[in-house]
């Protein structure tokens, strides 16, 4: 699938199997911001980002708390190495 | 091929509890989006997911401890592991690797302000409160979106409904006057409920107007076509003509054609904006038997009386 190809909250929810309920709930704890926010259109980086989440949550066990504080350390991470390699180009 | 009992560090006598608890250390030990980049930590998650695979559920175990997990399945579900999450598509950490959207926003958000302050500032990935108060699980329940089949009539004049939402629950519906097709009525925390302290959310019921025959709108007049006999034409008459809300008795004067236009005062649509008329519009229509005695006698005047009107007058 072309990565930049947006879906809507339905494919999204049937790809991660993830529902609809818990997906607005990502969203409203903006751990989840749609490609699209307008038309409320997810990208493949929105489902990667679900289903880390989700795999966090179920197979790691880890509570809500927890995931805020993941994902941002993991976003700092992917930045943090994203610059590594833009400074060694 | 490695022993999956190995690869998660359990022996064959251990429960599926310790099973489950050794794949969980190893997991997020080595999780590749917690260790970007590093090849030996993938490896090892990808190796821990395989072997948890084959021996995770007691079915799966008992299969592979009889030695009925063949040689080349074990090996399809390594490499399978190895060239990706399976069928989940690719880790988080890959879709950023060319700076994806989030950890872009993330270095934004960053700035040059500090780490920990806003850590503890931010909720979730983004932007918001402390994520230890007690109220950041308070979250507005989401809109609800519901349709609605509307009569022509109820959409001009307005009416009272109720439907039942799929959550059994029933709304009264009180539509407005002038409504149209996508109108949408919000119904204030009749959607999902909120979490924590916050409210529901809304709902919303968007409306289709359905048509009736004979009538049309246009902004706010309702628009008809009426048939009228060349005898009323010519002379005048005063007709019953239907409207929304009952016929009412509209005089045509004497001379007018097909197209000509009449309106009925205050009989379209009714808003606090304005209010419009009903467009009657003339239809002059032949009998659909013509009386010999008529025609005779028009075919007497028709010397006397002859016009042609293609012609300008």
């Amino acid at each position: 699938m072309n990565p930049k190809a947006k879906m809507p909250l339905h494919e999204v929810a049937d790809r991660s199997s993830v529902s609809v309920e818990i997906l607005v709930r990502f969203i409203a704890f903006e751990w989840i911001l749609p490609a699209d926010v307008e038309n409320q259109l997810f990208d493949e980086e929105d489902l990667a980002r679900i289903r880390l989440i989700q795999q966090l949550q179920e197979e790691f066990g880890v509570n809500n708390e927890g995931i805020s504080i993941i994902l941002h350390l993991v976003d700092q991470l992917n930045r943090t190495h994203l610059e590594v390699r833009s400074s060694k180009r | 091929m490695k022993d999956p009992y190995q690869i998660l560090g359990v022996s064959k006598t251990s429960t599926q509890d310790e099973i489950k608890n050794a794949y969980r250390n190893l997991a997020k030990k080595f999780h590749p989006d917690l260790n970007p980049g590093n090849k030996t930590a993938e490896s090892k998650f990808k190796d821990a997911a395989s072997a948890y695979e084959m021996i995770g559920t007691p079915e799966a175990r008992t299969k592979f401890d009889r030695g009925e997990t063949l040689e080349q399945q074990q090996e399809q579900a390594q490499r399978h592991a190895r060239e990706s999450q399976g069928d989940r598509g690719p880790f988080y950490h890959q879709t950023q690797q060319d700076g994806g959207r989030y950890s872009y926003s993330f270095g934004k958000d960053m700035g040059g302000e500090d780490f920990f302050e806003n850590l503890f500032r931010s909720q979730g990935g983004g932007r918001g409160q402390n994520p230890f108060q007690t109220d950041r699980t308070n979250v507005p329940g989401e809109d609800h979106l519901y349709q609605m089949s509307v009569e022509f009539r109820d959409a001009i004049l307005g009416a009272a409904r109720e439907i039942t939402l799929p959550t059994g629950k029933r709304l009264q519906v009180k539509i407005p006057p002038g409504v149209e097709t996508g109108t949408k009525l919000r119904f204030k925390n009749q959607g999902g409920p909120g979490i924590g302290s916050a409210p529901a959310g809304d709902a919303y019921v968007e409306l289709t107007v359905k048509p009736l025959e004979g009538f049309k709108r246009d902004g706010l007049a309702v628009e008809t076509e009426v048939s009228i006999s060349f005898i009323e034409a010519l002379l005048g008459a005063s007709i019953k003509v239907p409207t929304l809300d009952g016929s009412v008795l509209l005089t045509v004067p004497p001379k007018v054609d097909t197209g000509t236009r009449l309106r009925i005062k205050g009989k379209g649509v009714s808003t606090p904006k304005g209010s419009g008329d009903q467009i009657v519009t003339l239809k002059v229509v032949m009998p659909k038997k013509v009386d010999p005695e008529l025609e005779n006698a028009v075919r007497g005047w028709g010397d006397k009386f002859a016009y042609n009107p293609r012609e300008e007058a």
